[in-house]
């Protein structure tokens, strides 16, 4: 089958996607801080040093196997012939990078934004885990994810996988739409969260035997608001060079996508503001945060397909969902996720999907979203879990017990974030 | 340090093992062994003494690997089914019959979200094990 090859890009355009992709980087800075604040004062520093790391090790594994796993939209791939239909299921990009500088400008492109996305992938698990989980095997974790899953993914959505093909062969709309990484990043980072809870467990002392769950609130609001600003940016940048990219959309179509991000988490921060006020009382400042950040991640797959009001509207129903889905994880299923990631990016990236799906103008394009949210779901969390299982039999997620006693800076770094500060012990959440 | 605490109880377990078929071997069945021998794993078949000993020495004393492991490795091994179920509605129905197509779909997305819940009952019935 001839690849679905994507319209030859003008200087224009490759000019304002290279300055949207060096300004998405504010992403990763702002899910860093997010991560950080999130976590404990006395993990804090080691925290910091993992996301740091994790970008690190996602370019390197990247660039050595996930970018031939991905290929490049238009190049080739391996392909399978299932019911008279072709199934492109494996990338078959030039190994390590090479003749990269030769390539069309929208394959160059393409994988630079794939660096940005695989780092800003790795880096949700890695708040998940906070606490607990050791800096090596953090690193081992993101290492997977780059090098198998996330190329998996990336091929299959952007570049020209069977997931992105659904619309010519099976004529389902145009395909599954996943322009920024609602499914690809988000998702997948949410799926990776839950799994890295799974095999780590909770932290000491949070389900404690016959009561309620202990609160182990933050330890810097700061930290969690301005990476929610500094998340906007990153997250503008990577939702208009994602409708270039992947959707072809005109130059005159990125203004309205730009305003239904900013509409979208304004809309679910307002919610939640709203959520929390009803429920505590007061508003809660990192509920707020994951709201903010529930309703950006619902907009990477919305963005560019909707209107302003329909931005809206998603937004304010991602931030009403995710107060109340950290709760019920944390309170009804015990599962400890100090950075609310599962519900922030694995629920409010599965709610963007299906309304991209669902107000999307062309026939079958719901179903096509269905088929990409099984996918994930039936493939990539099973996968995952095999993955990670095996990484944690090769290098240990958990820290031991001393060591979370003493918090992970001590422990692995050997000195704290905050040296003049007294540090909480486990007897000041009683 | 773990493998440890597993061997000295499985030493136990063993040791109990012994006195237990020393002492009741002849009435075998009316001591109703299995209650007395560790409850969560209600499996072990019932036979002769010596292979239950054998049984009970080859099963990893002291680790965990209760009902909820198995729950969630049954849960995840669940959700591929339902992928497969999606992609058959695609392959199967024309795009005409766009409604039983849908239905389809659906129905898979059902048997993942059954997978889900498996495992997450999984996750919480051993976590219910674990705390402190």
């Amino acid at each position: 089958m001839t690849p679905n090859l994507p319209p030859v890009m003008t200087e224009a355009t490759f000019v304002l996607v290279l300055v949207l992709l060096l300004v998405a980087p504010l992403a990763l800075a702002g899910v860093a801080l997010i991560n950080t604040g999130l976590g404990r004062s006395r993990s804090a520093a080691q925290s910091l040093l993992g996301n740091l790391a994790i970008v690190a090790v996602t370019a390197i594994a990247f660039a050595l196997v996930g970018a031939t796993i991905a290929g490049t939209a238009g190049g080739a791939g391996h392909t399978f012939h299932l019911a008279g239909r072709p199934w492109n299921w494996l990338g078959a990009g030039p190994l390590f990078l090479r003749g990269l500088a030769a390539a069309p400008a929208q394959a160059q492109l393409g994988l630079l934004f794939e660096f940005l996305a695989v780092a800003l992938a790795a880096l949700i698990p890695w708040g998940s885990g906070a606490d607990r989980v050791r800096l090596t095997a953090g690193c081992a974790v993101a290492a997977v994810m780059a090098a198998i899953v996330f190329p998996l993914l990336a091929h299959w959505v952007w570049d020209g996988g069977w997931l992105a093909q659904l619309g010519v062969t099976f004529s389902l709309g145009s395909g599954f739409q996943d322009p920024a990484g609602a499914a690809v990043v988000h998702v997948l980072g949410g799926l990776s969260a839950l799994v890295v809870v799974w095999i780590a467990g909770p932290r000491k002392g949070k389900f404690p035997q016959g009561g309620f769950a202990t609160a182990m609130p933050g330890h810097n609001a700061v930290y969690i608001l301005f990476g929610c600003l500094l998340a906007l940016a990153g997250w503008l940048a990577f939702n208009v060079a994602g409708a270039v990219l992947w959707m072809h959309a005109p130059l005159a179509a990125l203004p309205v996508t730009a305003v239904n991000t900013l509409l979208s988490a304004s809309g679910a921060v307002a919610a939640t503001f709203a959520v929390t006020r009803i429920r505590f009382g007061k508003p809660d400042a990192s509920l707020c945060a994951n709201g903010w950040l529930a309703g950006l991640v619902a907009s990477s797959a919305t963005a560019g397909i909707v209107t302003p009001v329909q931005g809206l509207m998603i937004g304010l129903i991602a931030g009403v969902l995710t107060p109340l889905l950290v709760e019920v994880l944390e309170l009804a299923v015990s599962i400890d996720d100090p950075s609310g990631a599962i519900a922030v990016h694995g629920a409010g990236g599965l709610w963007g999907l299906i309304a991209a799906g669902a107000l999307a103008p062309q026939a079958g394009q719901l179903v096509a979203q269905l088929v990409g949210i099984a996918a994930l779901l039936g493939l990539a969390l099973p996968l995952l879990y095999l993955l990670f299982w095996l990484v944690n039999r090769v290098v240990p997620l958990r820290v031991d017990p001393d060591g979370e006693r003493i918090g992970m800076d001590l422990h692995e770094l050997g000195g704290g974030a905050y040296p003049e500060f007294v540090i909480h012990r486990d007897d000041s959440y009683r | 340090m773990k493998r440890g605490v597993a061997r000295c109880e499985q030493a136990d377990a063993l040791e109990f093992v012994r006195k237990f078929n020393s002492t009741c071997e002849e009435n075998f069945q009316s001591c109703g062994p299995t209650k007395v021998w560790f409850g969560r794993r209600s499996s072990i078949p019932s036979g002769r003494p010596v292979f239950r000993s054998l049984l009970v020495w080859s099963l990893p004393v002291g680790q965990e690997f209760g009902k909820g492991k198995i729950m969630k490795f049954a849960g995840l091994l669940v959700m591929p089914a339902g992928f497969f179920l999606a992609i058959a509605a695609l392959v199967l129905f024309p795009a005409s019959n766009a409604a039983a197509r849908g239905a389809f779909v659906l129905c898979g997305l059902a048997v993942e979200a059954l997978g889900l819940v498996v495992a997450v009952r999984g996750h919480m019935e051993a976590q219910g094990k674990s705390r402190p």
